[in-house]
């Protein structure tokens, strides 16, 4: 399957993440970054005003990462952390982790809760996203 | 796919950029993909400081690179050290492209973090906190080189690593 992303009203072929992330409303309605119809969505694209949970769901892997969402006391967080090793060389190599989870509002400090996924499946909890260092 | 970043190198005067390269040796020459055998650096010395940036070609879904982080590892030979403009704090903006040179290059003189620092360390746009939203676009250029020591008898193998955040 394909997944489309219009740019600027131009339409790129985006190919599939190991990891991607799924937005369930309050309404029950949804949406999924690689979308059933063959649409490519962004994270900006999600509606946190009614974000009820948010999943990471995997083809290779059979478990799922959920994060019940409160829009009225968290930010959601999403990226991918690319970390390129050798970089500038034919011996390079990535990785990519899956960082998602929520930034507490509200309060006199940001503080993050969030998930890493790293290249194995497994998570890790976390509230600083630095703990990431592959050598 | 993430989005597609390839190191370049800029060289000579006027400015060569090479996009993609495949080594980022150091050596008594300023050119790309050097062989550090054929150009050996006289113990004391520094290399030919490297103009290198960091290329998005394709966005690949993507909105935005940003967060850039730059280290070595490994350690170098001898007592050499490796200097940089990359740094966490007082970031000087983005420095202009000059022919590059084996001496002191102002504001390229912090140490090359070993490990992934902890905030960006290289700019976009003049600012750590600068972003990439579109192909095809440049980081700041990486300016570094080694500073051998006159003891130092033999050239030693580390590798540069990157990492950054990219919002999908």
């Amino acid at each position: 399957m394909e997944w489309k992303f219009n740019r600027n009203g131009i339409e790129e072929t985006v190919e599939p993440q190991m990891w991607r992330w799924e937005a369930f409303y309050n309404d029950g309605t949804f949406l999924k970054q690689y979308a059933d119809d063959g649409i490519f969505h962004q994270i900006g694209e999600v509606d946190q005003l009614k974000l009820s949970v948010f999943k990471m769901v995997s083809s290779q892997f059979s478990q799922v990462y959920a994060v019940p969402f409160d829009p009225n006391s968290m930010k959601l967080v999403h990226k991918y952390i690319q970390t390129r090793m050798l970089i500038g060389t034919d011996q390079e190599s990535s990785i990519t982790s899956y960082c998602f989870g929520y930034q507490t509002k509200n309060l006199r400090q940001n503080h993050q809760h969030l998930l890493i996924i790293i290249p194995n499946g497994e998570a890790i909890i976390c509230g600083d996203e630095n703990i990431i260092d592959f050598k | 796919m993430p989005a597609a970043v390839t190191l370049s190198e800029s060289n000579g005067a006027g400015e060569t950029v090479t996009a993609s390269i495949t080594n980022a040796n150091m050596g008594d020459v300023d050119a790309v993909n050097l062989d550090p055998i054929a150009y050996p650096v006289t113990p004391g010395n520094r290399t030919y400081a490297k103009y290198q940036r960091l290329c998005v070609s394709n966005m690949g879904g993507s909105s935005a690179i940003k967060n850039i982080k730059i280290c070595r590892s490994s350690a170098l030979g001898g007592s050499a050290t490796h200097v940089t403009n990359a740094r966490l704090s007082a970031y000087a903006g983005a420095p202009t492209y000059a022919t590059p040179v084996k001496v002191a290059i102002t504001g390229a003189d912090q140490a090359m973090p070993t490990s992934v620092p902890a905030t960006a360390n290289l700019g976009i746009g003049g600012s750590l906190t600068g972003s990439i939203t579109g192909a095809t676009s440049y980081t700041d250029y990486l300016i570094h080189q080694i500073i051998t020591n006159a003891a130092d008898v033999a050239g030693s193998t580390s590798t540069l690593n990157v990492q950054y955040d990219e919002i999908a």
